[in-house]
């Protein structure tokens, strides 16, 4: 998943909101401290160095005014805590964990970091950089009246994507950015659609519904990586989950490259799997009804975008196209445009027979979007932080776990994020837009299978696949030609990595 | 004889007394230069040698990266777009810089010097507002090209992501591409040409187009060549505009050696395969010079 790690910046109101929920919690906090729950640090002070959100600026920034509001709260009731936010820039989380294990080679990281659930749970980050906080989760949230485990709070789907393999959790989820197809009311209207698609080939009949109507039914964006990389995930989750535990060696909630180079190494990631091969197909089936000029737009682009590849968003309000396959972050602009009169959305539909004999028609609510949106985590070990004591700690999980109620946590995620992203934990305020709850998953969702279009095996094998994809969407390559190229692409990828990897693949 | 010889041993004589001066001056120029230039540089022909992620120590690997890179599907496109783009780019530099060049020149002085100015002003607008303001023009739909297009009854192309048309679309930017240093040597050379010649000219009645191609052309020669040089030069190091607005593609429509070379080392973390890739660029770009100097060298007799 790419997620966005730009971010808008909401209105004053927003942050007003979040003030008054904040205020109100105050007594809440006190009570609690007062109660004698520990702060963990001892008599003597303690700093915290946090580390912000990506590209929200300072902690006296407006999107950060919810979470100053709540450490102020904190650090009021807790005399002895001081904690100090330090401004995140980082363009990727790739270049953040470049400087963390570099703080942390020194001893020096931060105290809680910005991480995302990829990079933890599949490995990539060095193992002991970071803590085991499931025994704090497990314990209740002392913040939180009559909850039998902090854990508990989260929606069942968010746990997974949470926990390591071994069963560890090293990192804590806040909010979900999720996808879904947003389409004009008035282009459905037009081509007589009147329910929206609850399958694949319901929704490829309304694409071309729409088309009949003289509608561009959809605009698939190849500029960047979101909409192709989407497509992967969804359709081969979909086609090859009764074939996923053939090759999911690390039992992850998503693939890790280990499991993906298993998975063409046995011929199960193949273009000679039907199964497989039929992603494809299904791909340039959908293309056919997309808008031309796909290359100039990615779905993820921000709204002030001016050099390609532009946003897909201004397709959508200047009435350009029926259907955009776009993320939650698209709320705030559509929401000020009336919403609920002119818009709606919708899941992505799951594949049914009805589509292709292979489908199996499973859900892929949630699968293309997840807990990688604000107030994602890692509590750093003594080992890349010197100062992180037990003590140390239990203060700062005493902290996360303020931040970390419903009512706190969808208060701050509303303010930095304006309701482009989503509460992890049940009963978090959120914004009362008609579909959105459709697209968060309600029980915890099958393996994602990301391939090549989501940096799994490495970043040279993702550009060279979307390279590909736009070539196949724009006619350049024929089926045959693509599959033929898209083959060496997967074969060589696998084995570029298991060299680079040091591991013999012929041992799966 | 004397009074020449004199003067002459005397400036000898100083310019030597002063040598060892000069060249402490010179000094801190030389160490920057050779730090921020030429270490790099060479740094960088070595380690294409080496295969190097940015973090781990580099592996010696021989030629095999320049070997791989040479036998890679794209590298057969990348070579067939950068002759396009090196071509096209050389081609009408020429003949825009030259043609404006020649009408300047022989404008009535007054109007001439004006246009001079209004001509050379766009070279002090930045090159990434030059990239913004086509990016703007390209604009699918909404961009000037497609309302223009729209309101004449043609045709909206989408400019940029269709690969017919996008390393065209490449080659217009900066039309008509006057503004730039080529357009000042012609303009030097043409205000400097001979005076007897052009008047011999004058006198066996040629006409304006015989006297470009009999007297101005090959007395330009040096000027042309220099021309060539540095706008060759340029096209294939100035990958900028595809990198911000195609990004190489769509598919691989206009990607060229330096993006790949780019994205390789900074994307990729391939390091040693982007630096194989800039020494064979370095490699090509020479050779290129070495026959453009040959070609174009003037011919006195």
């Amino acid at each position: 998943m790419h997620s966005r790690t730009s971010r808008r910046r909401p209105g004053f109101k927003a942050a007003a909101a979040a003030a008054g929920a904040a205020l109100l919690a105050s007594a809440a906090l006190a009570a609690c401290s007062s109660g004698g729950s520990s702060s963990g640090g001892g008599s003597g002070s303690v700093v915290i160095k946090a580390v912000l959100p990506p590209n929200t600026g300072a902690i006296s920034s407006a999107e950060n005014a919810g979470l100053k509001q709540l450490t102020g709260q904190y650090e009021a009731a807790h005399k002895n805590v001081t904690v100090d936010w330090l401004p995140n820039n980082s363009a990727s989380i790739t270049q953040t964990n470049a400087q963390v294990e570099a703080q942390a080679s020194g001893g020096a990281a931060p105290d809680l970091v910005w991480e995302q659930y990829g990079p933890v749970t599949s490995g990539s980050i060095p193992a002991g950089l970071l803590q085991n906080i499931k025994p704090y989760l497990d314990k209740p949230n002392p913040y939180v009246p009559g909850n039998t485990s902090w854990l508990s709070l989260f929606s069942p789907s968010t746990v997974p994507y949470m926990t390591s393999p071994n069963g560890d959790i090293d990192i804590i989820l806040g909010s979900n950015v999720e996808t879904g197809m947003f389409y004009s009311k008035a282009a459905f209207a037009k081509a007589g659609i009147s329910s929206t698609p609850t399958t694949w080939a319901e929704f490829i009949a309304d694409l071309g519904k729409l088309k009949a109507a003289g509608v561009t039914p959809i605009m698939f964006a190849d500029g960047g990586l979101c909409n192709p990389s989407w497509f992967e995930r969804l359709a081969t989750s979909s086609l090859l989950a009764g074939q996923v535990s053939q090759f999911d060696v690390n039992h992850a909630q998503v693939t890790t490259g280990l499991d993906v180079a298993v998975g063409i190494h046995k011929g199960i990631i193949s273009m000679n799997n039907p199964r497989y091969a039929e992603v494809w197909k299904l791909l340039g089936q959908l293309a056919s009804y997309s808008g031309s000029g796909e290359a100039s737009y990615d779905a993820c682009s921000p709204p002030t975008q001016t050099t390609p590849p532009l946003t897909t968003e201004t397709l959508l309000v200047q009435g350009k196209v029926g259907i955009l396959w776009g993320g939650s972050w698209y709320f705030p602009q559509l929401n000020s445009l009336g919403f609920s009169g002119k818009y709606g959305v919708f899941p992505e539909p799951p594949i049914t027979s009805a589509s292709t004999p292979l489908g199996l028609g499973t859900s892929t609510v949630g699968m293309i979007g997840g807990p990688n949106g604000n107030g994602q985590w890692g509590v750093t070990s003594q080992q890349a932080d010197s100062s992180m004591t037990p003590a140390k700690t239990a203060t700062v999980m005493n902290f996360l776990a303020w931040l970390f109620t419903p009512q706190h946590l969808g208060s701050w995620i509303e303010t930095n994020q304006a309701g482009a992203d989503i509460p992890t934990e049940t009963g978090a305020p959120t914004l009362n837009i008609p579909g959105l709850s459709s697209l968060v998953p309600a029980s915890k969702v099958g393996t994602v299978v990301d391939v090549v279009l989501d940096d799994v095996l490495s970043t040279a094998t993702t550009n060279s696949g979307l390279r590909l994809v736009q070539e196949y969407i724009d006619g350049q390559l024929s089926y045959s030609a693509f599959a033929s190229q898209w083959q060496s692409l997967l074969t060589g990828a696998a084995q570029q990595w298991a060299t680079t990897n040091h591991v013999n693949l012929s041992n799966y | 004889m004397t009074t020449y010889v004199q003067p002459l041993r005397r400036y000898w004589q100083a310019s030597h007394r002063y040598r060892p001066v000069l060249g402490v001056l010179l000094l801190p120029s030389l160490l920057l230069i050779g730090i921020f230039s030429y270490y790099p540089a060479v740094r960088s022909l070595i380690g294409g040698f080496y295969q190097w992620n940015g973090f781990s120590p580099p592996v010696y690997d021989g030629i095999e990266q320049f070997k791989q890179y040479l036998q890679a599907p794209n590298f057969a496109i990348e070579a067939k777009n950068i002759a396009i783009l090196t071509g096209g780019a050389i081609l009408i530099t020429l003949i825009s810089q030259f043609t404006a060049a020649e009408i300047v020149t022989h404008m009535p002085p007054r109007a001439g010097t004006i246009a001079k100015y209004v001509l050379v002003l766009p070279i002090v607008l930045p090159p990434l507002v030059l990239i913004e303001v086509w990016a703007y023009l390209f604009q699918p739909g909404s961009g000037l090209l497609d309302k223009i297009s729209g309101a004449v009854g043609l045709p909206q192309p989408t400019w940029l992501s269709d690969p017919h048309l996008a390393l065209v679309s490449i080659l217009l930017i900066g039309f008509p591409w006057i503004s730039n240093l080529g357009f000042l040597i012609f303009l030097g050379g043409l205000q400097n040409l001979p005076k007897d010649i052009l008047d011999a000219g004058r006198l066996d009645g040629l006409s304006a187009v015989r006297r470009v191609f009999a007297i101005d052309i090959p007395l330009l020669l040096p000027q042309f060549r220099i021309v060539v040089i540095l706008s060759g030069i340029y096209a294939v190091q100035n990958f900028v505009p595809i990198l911000l607005l195609t990004n190489g593609g769509p598919g691989t429509a206009t990607l060229v050696p330096g993006l790949d070379m780019y994205q390789s080392a900074f994307s990729n973390d391939q390091y040693g395969y982007g630096m194989a890739i800039g020494t064979l660029l370095f490699v090509v770009m020479l050779v290129f010079t070495l026959v453009a100097m040959r070609l174009l060298r003037p011919r006195t007799a």
